[in-house]
């Protein structure tokens, strides 16, 4: 076979596998390239591109969305919430019968409650260690 | 590392082909690509970013363990090797019984509908 076009080949799909999340890709990046570059040996360049495309579209879709999955929550969630909760009361406050104020102080309150207990749970269970598979499954089935 | 129990639902069908192709031993990721091709009849032909996607939920879920650095390798060779972990061979057994069943009572459905 000639090796231009699987020279070409490699060299864009190894370029198109910086489209996958920057933690995944560091892990297995290369060996995805290996894997393209083993299959051009016993298949024909363009059936491997075809096969390579197919799996990119699905792939790299599939990947970002694991990753949000499993990403850390923002620290800053809880305090916009509190923050949020502070302007509610004040209003309600120098408004003095403002209920709808106090009722929007109370709610991000408890929002940011929410977030902050959120955001410890997620740190006492980093992903990988128990917490998420479930999730996953009902997520991803029909992407696995 | 994320442990999955025995009455989880069934593996996904990337997760059930290599766990079923590596049944047979430590694999590297182009081997247990053209497994899951023999296996299935060429009729499953997974592409790298699915297959080391679904080789890292495998091991993340410890089911599978990567065996690279478990003897020396050729230099040369920058593969990486997996196996089934106890609990991944356990996990695919399940999955073989179960589609055995499967097979069997589809099988036993048909012969009766075709007595019929």
């Amino acid at each position: 076979m000639n090796a231009d076009p699987e020279r070409g080949f490699l060299r864009a799909y190894g370029a198109l596998v910086a489209l996958y999340p920057r933690e995944f890709r560091d892990e297995y990046g290369a060996d995805m390239v290996q894997l393209a570059r083993d299959a051009c040996r016993d298949d024909p360049t363009w059936l491997v591109a075809g096969r390579v495309l197919v799996d990119l579209a699905v792939s790299i879709p599939t990947q970002h969305l694991e990753a949000h999955v499993h990403r850390s929550p923002s620290h800053l969630v809880p305090l916009i919430y509190t923050a949020v909760a502070g302007a509610g009361i004040v209003l309600a406050l120098a408004g003095g019968s403002n209920v709808a104020s106090l009722f929007v102080g109370l709610l991000a309150l408890a929002a940011a409650a929410d977030a902050s207990s959120h955001h410890n749970t997620a740190h006492n269970h980093p992903p990988g260690t128990g917490h998420g598979y479930d999730g996953r499954n009902r997520g991803m089935g029909a992407l696995r | 590392m994320r442990r999955r129990n025995e009455h989880q639902k069934s593996l996904p069908a990337a997760s059930l082909h290599v766990v079923l192709a590596l049944l047979d031993g430590e694999l590297h990721g182009y081997a247990v690509m053209q497994r899951v091709g023999e296996l299935s009849d060429g009729a499953v032909k997974m592409g790298p970013g699915t297959l080391y996607g679904t080789l890292n939920r495998l091991v993340d879920d410890g089911l599978v363990v990567e065996t690279t650095d478990r003897v020396d390798r050729d230099e040369s060779e920058r593969r990486r090797y997996y196996e089934l972990s106890a609990s991944g061979r356990s996990v695919a057994l399940v999955e073989l019984s179960r589609l055995r069943t499967l097979v069997d009572r589809v099988t036993r459905t048909l012969d009766g509908g075709a007595m019929a």
